[in-house]
């Protein structure tokens, strides 16, 4: 009796043990790292930054590809953020000097959703100013925002756990006059990858049903207004672009969050401030601070920020600007940023009733 | 035959423990397979597929040790340029790298840096650096390798950086992301680095980083197309650059792959090509093909490109370059890396110097 005792409990112990490793196993799968990304095809895409100013050769090109072999199709959502004067509601401005005498340059927020579909393997393009009306893509001029588009099954228009969403962007500057002057950048939509079967509602749940936003992001970048290394004449500038990972469209209510920014220079030393983000925030990084990214107060040619979102996750791109201080013609680039940790809470995008 | 209770016991412990080691061996296989890199992600091994110095380019490197200690790293630039034969020379230029915590290390090629031992910025000393220049000509990629203190590769995943191609005179400049391989903790530290696979003979412990992608999705500017903002006189190239992620940096022996494009316009038509590389290239989508990628011929403004290795080669890291021009000459240029298929990871061998 004491040996099948004994045997009992040993099959116990190691099945018990066996259950562990298992369980151990699915764990690890799923807390592996499953964020947003900008190298894969997914089935919701983020452009962060989408940028139409007409009357100054400003125009940003829009590519989204079906990587998928289904038709599919594709719900997508202008957010258009431009500032306009509080003194002249027609007139879109960056500050509050490109008013007249008075007016203050005040952020607005409004979201346009348009409906497309794709065919396996189809590349759809198009101008952001001039939209491609033949497919119902809208026009929007002037316009500093972006878009946010999420695969739908093709005849009803509820979300799909499909990740088959590719997107591109060019950021396209031109001048004619006095000589020609171009100066493009271009980066990879970042991409929410389905994680499961999803649930097919309107409430996009990035974290569970959809890769969650990252815990902080980070990137390294020159300080404010150093001279260029290759060509000291120049300056270099970086504009950070960041949107909320949440949104609700439904209600028309854009993400907000606080974000907090750490700084560190070449030595380590680190310097932090907050900023609260509505909608977009596209920001030179001397007005997200006036000192704390200059190379005065770092002392270093280089740094490396890291941005979190406190009440949600936050999506970020660089562009980095060489250019000639009062020289018209600048070089541009745009950059992605590392993505580090998973958050503990989820974002949600809520999509208006399918009409 | 019978078996007394302990063997029974024992015979169970065996079973259930052969049954656990094989469910968790193959679902660590699984993710080895599955994984394939980012850009976005602190990683082990970068790769910087393009570098370039000439009268018209210089580069500018970043890598940043996001960590919060000190790290190491074993660079090499691998010279992709032609010998006058026409072969690529693949010879390899190394040096090792310091990063104290959170540090950006920043170099323009062409004139590396210097930072000597003892040196002082504001009573803190500034850490060893020496990375060599390159002369005007080179043509190639840069890959580094996170080893411990003693230059042995470990899994520390804690590098991630960024390229800038730059015109020193138009102020052109195209900036992209270096592709990263996370590490694994089965790194033996020996100087032969197993990326993706299974246990073989030269990797007794299969995988030891994550594998790079074999299947890559390009989406384009069909070639010669007019900028759409610009319009009349105005053109697109995209300029490709495939560095294979196998590389033989002890031995300098150039390794060969086969690209195969398939081309789909905006109505879905499909076109295809199909390009050798060895060691290295950069090259016009056009040049590849002058049928699979114009605009003439694809009908259409816009393209996606399927770029596969060959079924039996390795992976491959790409970026491709967008140059647009005014009256013919290059005015602006953005750089990306393409969309990756997570699908598809393939088994490559590194091979570093020795330490000596």
């Amino acid at each position: 009796m004491r040996g099948l005792r004994v045997e009992r409990m040993a099959r116990r112990g190691v099945w018990a043990t066996v259950l562990v490793v298992l369980l151990a196993q699915v764990i690890a799968s799923r807390v592996a790292p499953a964020q947003d990304v900008a190298d894969q095809a997914a089935a919701l895409v983020v452009y962060p930054y989408v940028v139409v100013d007409g009357t100054n050769g400003v125009d940003t090109l829009l590519q989204l590809s079906n990587a998928g072999e289904a038709d599919v199709g594709v719900r997508c959502f202008y957010e258009n953020a431009t500032h306009y004067c509080s003194n002249n509601p027609a007139t879109a401005c960056t500050d509050d000097t490109t008013c007249s005498p008075g007016g203050v340059c005040e952020a607005q927020w409004t979201a346009h959703e348009f409906v497309i579909g794709l065919m396996p393997g189809q590349p759809q393009a198009w101008r952001a100013s001039e939209g491609k009306i033949a497919v119902g893509i809208p026009a929007v001029d002037p316009m500093v925002g972006l878009l946010r588009c999420t695969v739908v099954d093709i005849d009803t228009f509820l979300p799909i756990a499909a990740n088959v969403l590719e997107g591109t962007a060019l950021l396209d500057e031109f001048r004619p006059e006095p000589s020609p002057e171009f100066d493009t950048a271009r980066y990879n939509a970042l991409g929410f990858r389905a994680l499961g079967p999803g649930d097919g509602d309107g409430a996009l749940t990035l974290g569970s049903e959809y890769a969650g936003c990252a815990n902080v992001v980070s990137y390294a970048h020159f300080t404010a207004g150093v001279a260029d290394p290759v060509a000291p004449q120049r300056q270099v500038n970086t504009r950070v672009v960041v949107v909320p990972c949440s949104v609700d469209y439904a209600a028309g209510l854009p993400g907000s969050v606080m974000v907090h920014y750490s700084v560190w220079n070449e030595f380590g030393q680190r310097v932090g401030s907050s900023r609260r983000v509505t909608g977009q925030d596209a920001a030179g990084l001397s007005d997200v601070h006036a000192t704390l990214f200059s190379a005065a107060t770092l002392g270093t040619l280089t740094a490396k920020t890291t941005v979190a979102g406190i009440e949600g996750g936050v999506l970020v791109l660089g562009i980095e600007t060489h250019a000639e201080p009062d020289v018209i013609g600048a070089g541009s680039a745009a950059f992605g940023v590392e993505h580090r940790g998973s958050r503990a809470t989820n974002d949600l995008v809520v999509l208006p009733p399918n009409l | 035959m019978g078996y007394s209770t302990t063997e029974r016991a024992g015979r169970w412990c065996s079973r259930a423990l052969a049954v656990a080691l094989a469910v968790s061996c193959i679902t660590g296989r699984v993710r080895d397979a599955a994984a394939q890199g980012s850009t976005q992600q602190s990683a082990s091994i970068l790769f910087f597929p393009t570098v370039q110095v000439d009268e018209t380019h210089d580069t500018v490197i970043q890598i940043t040790n996001a960590s919060n200690s000190a790290r190491n790293a074993r660079c090499v630039y691998l010279d992709g340029s032609l010998t006058a034969a026409g072969a690529p020379r693949c010879a390899q230029t190394n040096f090792d790298l310091q990063l104290v915590a959170r540090q950006t290390a920043l170099w323009v090629v062409s004139a590396g840096q210097r930072a000597t031992s003892g040196a002082v910025v504001d009573d803190i000393p500034q850490p060893l650096r020496l990375v060599p220049p390159l002369a005007a000509g080179f043509a190639g990629a840069l890959v580094c390798v996170e080893v411990d203190a003693a230059g042995f590769p470990i899994a520390g995943n804690a590098m991630i950086g960024t390229a800038t191609l730059q015109h020193p005179a138009n102020g052109n400049v195209a900036q992209y992301d270096a592709f990263g391989l996370r590490g694994f903790d089965t790194n033996d530290g020996n100087e032969v680095l197993c990326l993706g696979g299974t246990v073989t003979a030269a990797c007794p412990n299969g995988a030891e980083y994550e594998g790079c992608p074999g299947r890559w999705v390009l989406n384009f500017i069909a070639e010669g197309a007019e900028d759409p903002l610009a319009g009349a006189g105005s053109s697109v190239q995209t300029e490709l650059t495939v560095l294979p992620c196998a590389q033989d940096f002890r031995l300098s022996n150039p390794t060969s792959v086969t690209v195969n494009f398939s081309v789909y316009n905006e109505f879905e038509s499909q076109l295809s090509a199909s390009t050798d590389v060895s060691c290295w290239v950069t090259s016009p989508l056009i040049a590849i093909s002058d049928l699979a990628f114009s605009a003439a011929d694809l009908g259409t403004l816009h393209a996606r490109a399927v770029v596969t290795a060959g079924l039996l080669d390795g992976g491959v890291a790409l970026v491709a370059r967008e140059i647009h021009s005014v009256s013919g000459a290059p005015a602006s240029s953005g750089a990306t890396v393409p969309h990756l298929d997570p699908a598809d990871a393939r088994a490559d061998v590194i091979t570093l110097p020795p330490v000596r």
